[in-house]
């Protein structure tokens, strides 16, 4: 079977794969997710384009936060 | 319902190095049929064609959206989980498909059916490997979702997503708890499945032209999620509620849409015509807006109350001999 919706591990060794992953990603929206909200926000007031495939957004790491 | 001061169509964000068009991803304007490649909206780590993208637009949701994401990424760690090994004597498929759908209602579920998942339900390399989805609708917050494109609509449609998710978990294990498979879906970014053909196939709806489904008690004012199993069921069949009649000639839609992305004919998808929306144009002011939802909130049949009768008028007209 191959799908990644769910994950494999099961019971609290998932449970806990999964509170760290969530806790990474929360950290990531929190701490450099602030960071890029501030400076697309400038570049709205500014009138500026904000390149999202710039190589330092965060965007582009793994553990962004999806939205499902 | 008008939208509310919806924003213009102008970006204060853009790609250095564009990417492909994701109207070329998903196959619009190919003969052949062939299975749907991810481009935006991801459950996963994999690489998307529009990756930047979608970590900018994961990025600055607002907080109202994110807490929904995560509750419902929480709960869903109990999509599968451990089969019993006693299996329950079950039904003929036709009766234990109508105590599946009852109890997916029992559950919360305001629509529920049973369709049997093929190729075109399904992303390119992935593999179920389960024969049947229980598809599952739940109604949006009407009064919540006059706010679209406003953030306030984002986080009802993903307040209604976690509940939808937690539906989906509870059914599964209750199917597990039979001695069968079930993998709950309460997940839009599924990278398994694709929900909107299967629950069309379910009979909950059809697919409107905004290229989102219209069903006769929600009109498109709902969401779908899916529980997959391995039980012998019996797919429920395709329903005719005169979407098609109504959306050949209503503008509603088109005319609503801020970047102007919803098209007036059918299109050539994968080898199928059906509606379409244009990709490239909508997704970006899908970002800048959190989510939009405008055309699925201006269409008529999202009107309260207003489906059955419309419907009933459409096939009426329709079956109406012409002098």
């Amino acid at each position: 079977m191959h799908t990644t919706d769910a994950p494999a591990a099961r019971g609290l060794r998932r449970d806990l794969a999964l509170a760290r992953r969530i806790a990474g990603m929360l950290y990531h929206y929190l701490v450099a997710g602030g960071r890029l909200r501030g400076r697309y926000r400038r570049c709205q007031e500014r009138g500026e384009t904000f390149w999202v495939d710039a190589a330092e957004q965060p965007g582009h790491r793994d553990d962004t936060l999806r939205r499902p | 319902m008008r939208p509310l001061d919806p924003p213009p169509p102008r970006y204060a964000f853009g790609y250095q190095q564009p990417p492909p068009s994701g109207n070329a991803i998903n196959g619009l304007g190919e003969a052949t049929p062939r299975r749907a490649r991810k481009v935006f909206h991801s459950g996963t780590d994999e690489p998307l064609a529009w990756q930047a993208l979608d970590g900018f637009f994961s990025m600055i949701n607002p907080w109202p959206v994110v807490r929904h994401v995560v509750v419902n990424t929480w709960q869903l760690r109990h999509a599968e989980g451990p089969v019993s090994r006693r299996r329950r004597a079950l039904p003929a498929p036709a009766a234990l498909s109508a105590e599946v759908k009852a109890l997916a209602r029992e559950l919360g579920a305001s629509l529920s059916g049973v369709a049997e998942v093929t190729e075109d339900a399904l992303f390119e390399g992935r593999e179920p490997g389960l024969r049947y989805a229980v598809c599952l609708a739940l109604p949006m917050d009407r009064a919540e979702m006059e706010h679209a494109p406003q953030p306030r609509a984002a986080a009802e449609v993903m307040r209604t997503y976690r509940a939808l998710g937690r539906i989906a978990v509870r059914l599964a294990r209750r199917i597990r708890a039979m001695g069968y498979a079930a993998r709950a879906y309460g997940n839009p970014n599924s990278t398994d499945i694709l929900m909107i053909p299967l629950a069309v196939r379910a009979g909950l709806g059809e697919l409107g032209k905004h290229g989102s489904m219209i069903s006769r008690e929600h009109g498109s004012n709902f969401r779908l999620a899916a529980v997959l199993t391995d039980l012998p069921l019996q797919p429920d069949r395709p329903v005719d509620i005169g979407v098609d009649d109504l959306c050949a000639v209503c503008r509603r839609c088109v005319e609503d849409c801020p970047p102007a992305a919803i098209l007036d004919e059918k299109q050539l998808v994968r080898g199928v015509h059906k509606w379409y929306v244009d990709f490239d144009k909508c997704i970006p002011y899908f970002v800048k807006t959190y989510g939009c939802a405008i055309c699925i909130e201006v269409c008529p049949w999202s009107e309260p109350g207003r489906g059955p009768a419309l419907s009933e008028k459409l096939l009426s007209a329709r079956a109406k001999p012409t002098d």
